[in-house]
């Protein structure tokens, strides 16, 4: 699309055509980046904050996701241990993989290995130990 | 007035079946539709490269291996091919209970055809890739019983093999170097992996049909869908009826895991385990993906990175099979002892219990008529091959010279 507006645009026009350019750039940048989702957690000791994992996803495909962590006075944290698990709500199926954080520093981590192998509604739970601080957040996706 | 009206009725019920044939298009809804969009094998994506081979996709290893899945030479009684448990005019199965190779394996052969999109290889998915998978049938002394060094030897002593092999892999080795003779070993695995990459399904009935729909278009009369494989269809992505999809879903109608359905081996019913070993034996399999002999780099193996082990849903767990091509591929089911796809439906009727682990299944709320639609649906998922003509015949005798 932007290429095509810039193929699009004669001399005349060019100055404000660089301008529409830019912000065709920023909307289509901010329509293709994935928006970050904060979850409730359990005991309001931590921030969890996910991105990648709008609804729906990916049916049978690995794939991988963010998430982003601080505590409660803004502060990200590193070294934390985080475990992802899920099921399919109403039904007994769980995740076919077992996904797995890796840190990548400032309260970032990636979070490799995901794939869901059934259709319907899943429900991801993330348990994060940082340090003695001991928290829990869930989301519900939809697998299409 | 009576006579009018039974001989107006008359004409309606006799046009009502004619009629049934041309309301293809107007039996879906948009949801439906969009779950057909998944199945169909337009939906397959182009076979993605195999990190762990990369032969994978070279034509001269295609046609060696080709030549190695037709070669009895592979076996210690000089008898037995790959082809003989998976041959072609079988749609790659053998059209027995069990395999039997050199002795009578525990397992049904399953299907080549597609297998190279499998994340998993085997029942038990104790393999991760196809070439690895060959390595196992052939040193299994119930299938080829060919030790390794042994399978380096008769490439060595034949000049027609040992011609082709070094020409895409180079020297053989000699024999007391064990490592070098794991790598040509892993090669001649590789080689077979890049021919069977090549045996693909073909577009079905049903493709054709869901093709149509989903373009709008009238599907031709040969794919138009009876009544019965129509209302198979339905129940089959009825989550609430038939339940299929959660196990057998996309263009190849496996979702790659390993599901407890209660299949037991009577012969010996708690012996095998399934996945729970399966993926142990795998972790442990010096021609992983992460094993010496893979050509994947650090990152590339995923799927065993993350794969799940240790819990109790792999107990008595087996892979789930794909349901594409099965009128060729009978008997069925794990142990073969399903003679006919109404013998399965049976099992799915009847939902026996398990002898290994907790059987997955629970009552179906579906009657007869409709298991036997089902079964119906399922011939229209059969197939051509989609593989070059010559691959599916042995190979011309090699040049020596």
């Amino acid at each position: 699309m932007i290429n095509g507006l810039e193929m699009g645009m004669n001399k005349s026009v060019a100055p404000s055509g660089y301008g529409i350019a830019a912000a065709v750039a920023v909307l289509a940048f901010a329509s293709v980046a994935t928006r970050a989702q904060e979850l409730k957690t359990e005991h309001n000791r931590l921030s969890i904050t996910v991105s990648g994992t709008e609804s729906p996803q990916p049916l049978n495909r690995m794939h991988s996701f963010s998430l982003f962590l601080k505590d409660m006075n803004g502060k990200a944290v590193d070294g934390a241990k985080i475990l992802v698990s899920g099921n399919r709500r109403y039904a007994p199926n769980e995740l076919p993989t077992v996904p797995q954080a890796l840190a990548e520093g400032r309260g970032v981590y990636r979070i490799s290995g995901l794939r869901f192998h059934m259709a319907g509604e899943w429900h991801l739970v993330f348990d994060v130990e940082a340090g003695q601080v001991r928290d829990r957040a869930s989301l519900d996706v939809v697998v299409k | 007035m009576k006579k009018r009206f039974l001989a107006l009725a008359a004409v309606v019920l006799s046009w009502a079946p004619l009629q049934a044939q041309g309301q293809s298009q107007s039996e879906w809804t948009a949801a439906e539709k969009e779950i057909l969009r998944t199945l169909t094998l337009s939906a397959l994506p182009k076979l993605p490269p195999n990190p762990s081979n990369k032969f994978a996709d070279d034509p001269r290893a295609a046609d060696f291996g080709h030549r190695l899945f037709f070669e009895t030479r592979l076996s210690s009684n000089g008898k037995v091919a790959c082809a003989t448990c998976h041959e072609p005019a079988k749609d790659f199965t053998d059209g027995k209970p069990l395999a039997v190779g050199v002795g009578v394996t525990p397992r049904n052969a399953p299907t080549v055809i597609g297998a190279a999109y499998n994340f998993w290889q085997f029942w038990d998915g104790r393999k991760d890739s196809l070439w690895s998978q060959a390595l196992a049938s052939i040193e299994n002394p119930l299938e080829h019983n060919m030790p390794r060094d042994k399978v380096v030897d008769v490439l060595r002593r034949n000049a027609d093999l040992r011609k082709e092999y070094e020409s895409i892999f180079g020297p053989l080795p000699g024999p007391d170097d064990k490592d070098a003779i794991n790598r040509a070993f892993a090669n001649v695995g590789k080689a077979i992996e890049a021919y069977e990459r090549h045996i693909l399904p073909g577009p079905s009935k049903f493709d054709r049909y869901v093709d149509a729909i989903l373009a709008g278009r009238e599907p031709a009369p040969k794919d138009q869908l009876t009544r019965d494989e129509l209302e198979g269809l339905h129940t089959f992505i009825t989550d609430q009826r038939g339940r299929c999809l959660r196990c057998h879903n996309g263009p190849l109608f496996t979702n790659q895991h390993f599901h407890n359905i209660g299949v037991t081996d009577f012969k010996n019913p708690q012996k095998d385990v399934g996945r729970v070993a399966g993926v142990e034996t795998l972790l442990a399999d010096e021609f992983n993906c992460r094993g010496k002999y893979s050509d994947a780099k650090p990152g590339q193996c995923q799927e065993l990175e993350h794969v799940l082990r240790k819990s109790e849903v792999l107990n008595g767990a087996f892979k789930v099979p794909t349901l594409r091509n099965l009128p060729k591929t009978a008997p069925y089911m794990r142990v073969g002892d399903r003679r006919a796809l109404e013998d399965v439906m049976w099992h799915y009727r009847t939902v026996p219990a398990a002898f290994v682990g907790k059987s997955e299944l629970v009552n179906f709320s579906i009657t007869g008529t409709e298991f036997e639609q089902l079964e119906a649906f399922l011939h229209t998922l059969e197939g051509p091959v989609a593989a070059p003509a010559k691959y599916l015949k042995p190979p011309a005798p090699a040049r020596t010279h």
